[in-house]
């Protein structure tokens, strides 16, 4: 067996290391450019007069504010408010519901394992599958085009994975705690109001940015149970779909007022994302 | 095997010194410990040595070989982790052959090296096992496996034993020991514990605060701790400690008067090993100073021998006698104690340096 | 999952369990509202002649609509669409995310802000990316056709030829991030000890890569894979923005056949059908989840 071997102390350390580091480095460079340069480009062609647009990419102009004006003054601002509303009141719902229902499920085993990942299958269903007669059944009582058709098909979704988080949450909390506050004097309400709701709050909190994200951004259930007058900000966007050069400028606008808002909640959700992906998603 | 020269070697995080540049030598075939206190820079020296840290100063040399600068695969050194880092996925037999299959060597070959390494740990039927499957002591086991299978020139230890139950620590010691002596292997082995280093060691290197404070066989050390520190790190009981002033060649304290020839006049920190605080019946009188009568507070029976606590003039003094003189302490009682005086340390109380002789 | 077990475990009987059943309710109403009960609505749909515009004349059919679909070439056609779909996209952002999740790890102080910007696309709604793409790929109004332009090429992104390619390469630049957060989220959860012993026993990169890495990340890598393929299955919006189905039915994809035949031609029953269909391939990807870890545990 080659026991001495006898690299040149060049080769090794230093020289390959640098080499290495400098690969990773540019790959990392390469994928921040590609994952900005759209963004860069819509906010770009937001504040670009009408002729820039249908001008060349690197064509020098000078901003203006015409199209945030035009779009904040039009529908889109109330599909903004109709999106907002769908979200905050699945989002609510689903908090409630999946708190009462995951701390049952974490702490007593209500329904066993099967309710535990059952939770989760409603993630795996098509929305296909449940448009139709969501559609139907919104047909019937007179509410298509309207915003509780959207809520009830958000939650299809929302409350899944919003009670898959919070069963994790509550999973982390040791039950000594709750154990202690009862012999302690409290009644399991007071346990769970004084005790395990502060250590699961900034969880709930995110798993509620999470949530309103999802619904924020879902087009499929708004376009069909709400295309008309009830429509959301993501329909809204879809409607800016014709090639005139004219609308991109609105169009631009409309994506930023979607995304904006969602990009600085994401930035506080994030760490707690990645918390619960590695407490229940990824080990699950 | 080989030799192992540490030049001013040392390690910087930022603005901490972790290891301040020091000066080693491992001879080759040896069995070396670097013990002392968390923090010390015993383990940072040894995975300098290892190559899993830069150091920021200074040059390692194994053999003749200039390695500062090299990765740890291309050293030619195997190490054994404290949690022992085996691969959780693999069976015995592939952990074990992991490294030589890293380097390409024929598959028949590292059969046999594998079967060799198991049947001199005494471990061939745990081979087809996942770690997951192993006892602690046995995953250890398959980490010494893993480190003897590459023929290395250096074996690296780092607190190899701390995550075994005690009995388990007692017994893997003594086949490490036989192991090292089989395969007249350079060892390096970091521990914080005193008394496995005391038993491991050919050379001791204490160390402290990222300096190495003593080196030497164990019983120089023992016997002539050059400071305060390793005078009382090592040894257990821990060392009595005791001021006083010297003048005209005799010690003045609370606690007793000697003569101490040898010594600068001046503040002295006098240093007794309870196995050097005896009955003063049991001394011969040209060898006992410092008599005086103690109450015994508590007696620890260790088997083979105790621990007497005794408290005299309002300080705790340890002694360590012989199974037989047991029955003739109580607790509660008084008896007379004398110090041998061959046995004498004497520290500079403000430097910690040793004094005299 | 000690106090979750603890849970399952636990065979007291009285007020746990009952308090558990009264506050598992509120949960399982509303499930069973928008969930379960719209999936046996479909499914009862689907064996009927369901169309809309012709209520009053719903008749039970049975397995026809099924049986017209061995035969549909449309949705043959949409199935094949999907299925190269998925699985060009997934493969990508396997790789892509695996690649980036490996090298921002080790980048220092700067690792949670490039690690925020590389997340961004993942929040975007998906029809404004498919919008973002259609004017970037355009070849008057957009960037990338007057870079290439510089270089000498000409590509028509949405031509018959590449459409479906294009829209997967959207679906990349999208859903990368998902995967890479996902692969970062296993790698940070691999333990350290084994890696620093395969340095000092001699295992180069990419060997280290290869036999410690990739084999203790396979559960990680499997789950990220079946949850966006799941996802990946129900393209819709990119296909909606750009598309439509085209250039001729070279982008026709299951979720959007749904669509049309649902609710542009009003054909309920056979959307039904369809998308029953649709549920099968999703239970035999799950399946095929579950045998895969099972697989992996007791090996």
């Amino acid at each position: 067996m080659s026991r001495t071997k006898e690299p040149s102390p060049v080769t090794s350390r230093s020289v390959r290391s640098r080499l290495f580091t400098a690969l990773r480095l540019g790959f990392v460079v390469l994928a921040v450019i590609a994952v900005l340069v759209p963004f860069l480009w819509l906010v770009a062609s937001s504040l670009k007069p009408a002729p820039a647009l249908s001008a060349g990419p690197f064509e020098p102009f000078r901003p203006q504010l015409g199209w945030w004006r035009d779009v904040l003054a039009s529908d889109v601002r109330v599909s903004l408010v109709r999106s907002a509303v769908v979200g905050l009141v699945t989002v609510g719902i689903s908090v409630v519901a999946g708190s009462l229902g995951g701390y049952a499920i974490s702490r007593f085993g209500t329904g066993g394992r099967t309710l535990r990942f059952g939770v989760l299958s409603g993630q795996m269903i098509p929305p296909a599958v449940l448009v139709i007669p969501l559609f139907l059944i919104a047909f019937q009582f007179g509410l298509n085009d309207s915003l509780p058709a959207v809520i009830a098909a958000h939650l299809t979704f929302v409350l899944p994975l919003t009670t898959w988080f919070l069963i994790g949450f509550f999973d982390a909390v040791p039950r000594e705690y709750e154990e202690q506050a009862r012999v302690d004097g409290y009644t399991r309400f007071q346990a769970f109001w004084k005790v395990v709701l502060p250590q699961v709050r900034p969880g709930i909190g995110a798993a509620a940015i999470f949530g309103f994200i999802l619904s924020w951004n879902d087009l499929f259930y708004a376009l069909i149970l709400a295309g008309g007058q009830a429509r959301t900000l993501p329909v809204a966007i879809a409607g800016f779909n014709t090639f005139r050069g004219v609308e991109l400028g609105e169009m631009s606008v409309a994506i930023l007022l979607s995304a904006v808002p969602v990009l600085i909640a994401s930035f506080f959700v994030q760490r707690r994302l990645i918390q619960g992906l590695g407490a229940g998603g990824l080990k699950g | 095997m080989a030799e192992i020269t540490l030049t001013q070697v040392g390690k910087q995080f930022g603005d901490v010194v972790a290891v301040h540049p020091l000066d080693l030598k491992i001879a080759d075939g040896s069995f070396t410990v670097l013990v002392g206190p968390s923090g010390c820079g015993k383990t940072t020296t040894l995975r300098m040595l290892a190559g899993l840290e830069t150091s920021t100063a200074g040059t390692i040399h194994i053999g003749d070989r200039d390695v500062t600068a090299l990765d740890p695969k291309d050293r030619n050194v195997a190490m054994v982790f404290q949690n022992f880092a085996l691969y959780p996925h693999l069976d015995v037999q592939r952990n074990i052959g992991f490294g030589l299959e890293a380097r390409r060597v024929p598959r028949a070959e590292i059969r046999a090296k594998v079967k060799e390494a198991a049947e001199l740990l005494d471990m061939e039927g745990l081979l087809p096992r996942k770690p997951g499957a192993l006892s602690g002591g046995q995953q250890q086991r398959v980490a010494i496996a893993r480190a003897i299978v590459r023929e290395p020139e250096v074996f690296l230890f780092d607190e190899p034993l701390s995550n075994l139950d005690a009995k388990l620590r007692v017994e893997t010691r003594t086949e490490l020991l036989r192991l090292q002596r089989q395969l007249s292997a350079t060892m390096v082995y970091v521990t914080h514990d005193q008394e496995e280093a005391m038993i491991l060691a050919d050379e001791l290197i204490v160390m402290d605060k990222g300096r190495v404070q003593q080196a030497g066989s164990p019983i120089d050390v023992y016997r002539h701790p050059i400071n305060e520190f390793v005078a009382r790190f090592i040894g257990s009981p821990e060392i009595n400690m005791f001021d006083g002033e010297l003048r005209d060649g005799q010690f003045t304290s609370e606690l007793a008067d000697l003569p101490l020839p040898d010594v600068r006049e001046g503040p002295v920190r006098l240093g007794v090993r309870p196995d050097d605080v005896r009955r003063a019946s049991e001394l011969r009188d040209e060898h006992a100073v410092g008599h005086l009568r103690a109450h015994v507070e508590v007696v620890e029976i260790l088997g083979a021998a105790a621990v007497v606590y005794l408290r005299t003039g309002g300080r705790e003094l340890r002694a360590v006698v012989g199974e037989g003189e047991v029955d003739d302490i109580q607790e509660g009682h008084e008896i007379e104690v004398a110090f041998d005086r061959r046995r004498l340390h004497a520290f500079d109380p403000a430097t910690g340096e040793r004094l005299g002789a | 999952m000690k106090a979750g077990e603890q849970g399952l475990k636990q065979t007291v009987t009285g007020a746990p369990e009952r308090l558990g059943r009264l506050l598992v309710m509120p949960l399982l109403a509303i499930l069973g509202a928008v969930l379960i009960y719209p999936v046996l609505f479909t499914a009862r749909v689907s064996v009927q002649d369901y169309r809309l515009n012709a209520l009053d004349q719903v008749e039970f059919i049975g397995t026809e609509h099924y049986a017209s679909l061995i035969t549909n070439a449309t949705f043959i056609n949409a199935l094949r669409n999907t299925a190269v779909f998925v699985v060009t996209a997934v493969t990508l952002e396997l790789i892509l995310g695996l690649a980036l999740a490996l090298a921002v790890q080790r980048l220092g102080p700067t690792r949670d802000g490039v690690r925020s910007i590389l997340l961004m696309p993942m929040f975007v709604t998906p029809i404004a990316v498919g919008l973002i793409f259609r004017f970037l790929l355009n070849q008057q109004l957009g960037l990338i056709p007057p870079l290439l332009d510089l270089f000498g090429f000409r590509i028509d992104f949405f031509g018959p030829d590449l459409a479906l390619l294009s829209l997967a390469l959207i679906d990349v630049w999208q859903w990368t991030p998902l995967m890479f957060l996902m692969m970062l989220a296993g790698l940070e959860s691999l333990p350290k000890a084994p890696f620093e012993a395969a340095r000092v026993d001699g295992a180069s990169t990419w060997f280290t890569f290869r036999r410690v890495t990739l084999p203790l990340l396979r559960p990680a890598i499997i789950i990220a894979v079946v949850i966006r393929m799941l996802d990946a299955l129900r393209v819709f919006e990119y296909v909606f923005a750009i598309t439509r189905g085209g250039p001729g039915q070279t982008t026709d994809t299951i979720q959007y056949l749904i669509y049309r035949v649902g609710f542009q031609f009003f054909r309920l029953g056979e959307a039904s059908a369809m998308a029953y269909v649709l549920v099968a391939f999703v239970l035999v990807l799950v399946a095929v989840l579950i045998w895969l870890t099972r697989k992996g545990e007791s090996a």
